[in-house]
């Protein structure tokens, strides 16, 4: 029941009109879902993730430091660390990551960029491990 | 590069256990004092915008969901204040549209932007954040 007056429109003119109650429920049942998905996440997980959310400075070729763009890190560990970016940055290849519009003061560490994947057009994911943590 | 830079491993790895365990005190600390907990979300959604009577529908990334609200990455600058309809079938299996009121919109390098939004329930809904 709860499907049928969910199901049906696609468009902003065609949008059912959920009670707050229905509307609170499938949050309510998205949000539990999530919460247990994390919690389950957690106890699998042996290297903790953080969000770090700061821009850094990639150079795509190592042995080319000069070609610099800055793009958005999103979250870290002692392993490896996810960026976003509105460009395809190219897997499987070593890049070099400069903290410095983070901490104020240059720090660069070395990256395997592991893989990169299309979120929505124009917005990338990637995630690499520390060349130091392999 | 710069003498500035850290070339020693051992210096790297250093840098990264300093920065982490500074994130995860400042996180405990963030989600101790939080009374909603956020959620990673991490789906396509689509969104419905109603500006002067065209409807607009567009793509974004919906990053963390909590019983509050959201947050949701787009290539393009979206307004505070304004009501969106976020189409989160990706998620839940179904067209499921929930009205949401932007709060807040940052823009992040390399023309991503970040906003977040609270649902906007009627009143007094069910079942929220307990």
């Amino acid at each position: 029941m709860l499907r049928d007056r969910l199901s049906g429109a696609n468009t902003m003119t065609q949008a059912p009109q959920e009670t707050a109650n229905v509307q609170a429920e499938v949050i309510k049942r998205l949000v539990d879902g999530l919460a247990a998905k994390h919690a389950k996440l957690s106890e699998q997980r042996t290297i903790t993730r953080l969000a770090l959310n700061v821009p850094v400075i990639i150079y795509e070729k190592i042995t080319d430091r000069e070609r610099a763009r800055e793009v958005w890190a999103s979250d870290i560990s002692r392993k490896g660390i996810g960026l976003l970016t509105n460009h395809e940055l190219r897997a499987d290849r070593h890049i070099l990551i400069d903290f410095e519009p983070a901490i104020g003061q240059r720090c660069c560490i070395r990256v395997h960029l592991r893989r990169c994947e299309e979120l929505v057009e124009g917005i990338f994911r990637s995630g690499g491990t520390f060349l130091t943590s392999e | 590069m710069s003498q500035e830079t850290l070339e020693g491993e051992k210096q790297q790895v250093g840098f990264i256990d300093r920065l982490i365990e500074g994130l995860a005190a400042q996180q405990a600390s963030m989600a101790e004092s939080r009374t909603v907990k956020r959620f990673l979300l991490n789906v396509a959604v689509s969104i419905h915008s109603c500006v002067n009577g065209t409807n607009h529908v567009f793509g974004g990334w919906a990053g963390e969901a909590s019983y509050e609200g959201l947050s949701i990455l787009t290539t393009f600058e979206l307004f505070p204040g304004r009501e969106l309809n976020v189409n989160f079938e990706p998620a839940v299996g179904h067209p499921c549209h929930m009205p949401v009121k932007l709060t807040h919109c940052d823009k992040r390098v390399g023309g991503i932007y970040r906003s977040g939004g609270n649902f906007c329930y009627d009143d007094a809904p069910a079942g929220r954040g307990e």
